[in-house]
C-alpha cells in the first residue's frame, strides 16, 4: 500500500465508514472524570496545581463535548437517517452538559479562587461531579443504542 | 496580563490554610443545586413528553436459547442437535460443496436483476430439507419481558413505499458477511466452521434452509421472517452493535421481494 493509498483509505474510513461520534465521545467522559479526580485530590492535598489541572481538563472536556455533539448529530443524520433511538434524550443531555461545562469554565476563569472560597466550594465540586455524571450517562445511552438494554 | 487568571495569588502550589464552608454555607449551596437540579429534571420531563415515546429503543425479550457453537467437519456426517431442540428435526450440515462465496457470475446477476418483478411475484422455490411446520421456540416460552421492554412483534417493520430492486449478492450478502458470518458460517481459530444454532449464512441456499428450529426467512413476508424479527428487535447480532436502519431496510425489502438469489 502506497502512502497516498493509505491516506485515501484513512480519509474514507474516517469520513464514510467509521462512526466518528463513537470515537469523540470518549474524550469528554475521560476528561470530566480526570477533572473530578484532580479536584478532589486538590482539596485533599490543598494543592493549587491540581486544582488548575482540573480546570484545564474541564476546559478541554467542554471543547470535546461540542465536537462530540456535532459528530453525534452527523452520525444521526448520515448513519441513522435521522432516526437514531434515544436521539432526543441524548441531544437534551448533551446540550445540558455543554451548558454546564461552559458555566463552570467561565466561572472559574472569572474567579480563580472559586474552589477555595467557602461560599462556592460545594457548588464548584458538585458542578464537576454533575458534568461527569452527565457525560457518563450519555456514554451509557450510546451503548444502549448500539447493544440494547 | 492574561496569565494572571491562572494564578491564585500564592507562590507555592500548596495552600497553607483552607477555609472550609460552614454549615450554613453548605446548606445554601446544596439548596441552590437542588433547585437547579429540580428545574432541570422538570425541563427533561417536559422535553420527553414533547418528543413522545418513539424515542425508546426496542428491547424485545430474548427469544433464542444461548447460541451454541458447533464445529462442522466438511467430511463428517450431520451433527446431532442440542438437547433443547426437537430431535425429529433433520439437521442439514454444510458440506464441502458449500462455498464461501455465494456471488453469482456477473451475467447471471445482471440477468436476474433486470427482472425484479418476476422475482417478486414468485417466491424463491428453494427446496428446504427441513419441514416447514417445524416447531420454533415460541416467544411465550421465554422469560417475561420487563415493563420497559417492547416485544419485537410491536416493532413496525420498515416498509418500502415502492417496488425495490435489492440484490442478494450485491446488497444483502455483504451485510450478512460483515455482521453475521462470524457466528453463522465463519471460520474458527482451529479451522473448523462456526455454525451457531445450525444457521449457515454462507450461501443463499443454506440461508433459506434455516436453522435447527426451521426456516428463518419467509420469502415475500418479512413480518413472518424470524431473521428480520431478530435484527429489527436488536437481538441479533448478539453482543455486537445493531444493524443500521438502512441495512435492516435492505434485508427487509429483499425478503419482501421474494428473497431470491439475484
Amino acid at each position: 500500500m502506497t502512502p497516498t493509498e493509505f491516506i485515501n483509505r484513512l480519509f474514507i474510513a474516517l469520513t464514510d465508514i467509521h462512526p466518528i461520534h463513537s470515537m469523540t465521545v470518549h474524550f469528554p467522559i475521560a476528561l470530566t472524570a480526570v477533572a473530578l479526580l484532580f479536584l478532589v485530590l486538590a482539596l485533599w492535598r490543598r494543592n493549587e496545581g491540581l486544582e488548575r489541572a482540573a480546570f484545564y481538563n474541564l476546559t478541554l472536556a467542554a471543547v470535546f463535548a461540542i465536537i462530540a455533539s456535532l459528530t453525534g448529530i452527523r452520525d444521526n443524520v448520515v448513519r441513522f437517517e435521522g432516526e437514531a433511538p434515544l436521539a432526543g434524550v441524548k441531544i437534551f443531555l448533551g446540550v445540558s452538559l455543554i451548558v454546564l461545562l461552559v458555566v463552570i469554565v467561565f466561572s472559574r476563569w472569572r474567579k480563580p479562587e472559586i474552589l477555595w472560597t467557602p461560599a462556592t466550594m460545594i457548588l464548584y465540586l458538585l458542578g464537576f461531579a454533575s458534568s461527569f455524571a452527565l457525560a457518563a450517562t450519555l456514554g451509557f445511552l450510546g451503548g444502549v443504542i448500539l447493544y440494547g438494554f | 496580563m492574561a496569565d494572571a487568571y491562572w494564578k491564585t495569588g500564592t507562590s507555592s502550589s500548596q495552600r497553607a490554610k483552607v477555609q472550609w464552608p460552614s454549615g450554613g454555607q453548605i446548606f445554601r449551596q446544596v439548596i441552590i443545586v437542588a433547585v437547579v437540579g429540580l428545574g432541570w429534571i422538570g425541563l427533561l420531563v417536559g422535553y420527553l413528553n414533547l418528543t413522545g415515546p418513539s424515542e425508546q429503543v426496542e428491547t424485545g425479550p430474548p427469544t433464542e436459547p444461548e447460541a451454541v457453537a458447533v464445529e462442522v467437519d466438511p467430511t463428517d456426517t450431520p451433527t446431532a442437535p442440542p438437547t433443547d431442540t426437537p430431535t425429529s428435526l433433520p439437521i442439514d450440515t454444510p458440506t464441502a460443496t458449500n462455498t464461501l462465496s455465494p456471488t453469482p457470475t456477473s451475467e447471471a446477476a445482471v440477468a436476474e436483476t433486470t427482472a425484479p418483478a418476476e422475482a417478486g411475484d414468485t417466491p424463491a422455490p428453494e427446496p428446504s430439507p427441513t419441514p416447514t411446520d417445524t416447531p420454533r421456540p415460541a416467544p411465550t416460552d421465554t422469560p417475561v419481558p420487563t415493563d420497559t421492554s417492547i416485544p419485537p412483534t410491536d416493532t413496525p417493520l420498515p416498509v418500502a413505499d415502492e417496488a425495490v430492486d435489492v440484490s442478494f449478492a450485491g446488497d444483502v450478502f455483504p451485510i450478512l458477511e460483515r455482521r453475521c458470518l462470524k457466528c453463522h458460517g465463519g471460520p474458527k481459530d482451529d479451522g473448523s466452521l462456526r455454525i451457531e444454532e445450525g444457521l449457515d449464512m454462507r450461501t443463499h441456499a443454506s440461508l433459506l434452509e434455516g436453522s435447527w428450529n426451521g426456516p428463518v426467512i419467509e420469502p415475500g413476508d418479512a413480518e413472518a421472517s424470524y431473521l428480520v424479527e431478530q435484527i429489527v428487535s436488536g437481538e441479533m447480532p448478539k453482543r455486537e452493535p445493531r444493524l443500521l436502519p438502512g441495512e435492516v431496510r435492505l434485508i427487509t425489502d429483499w425478503v419482501n421481494a421474494g428473497a431470491s438469489d439475484n
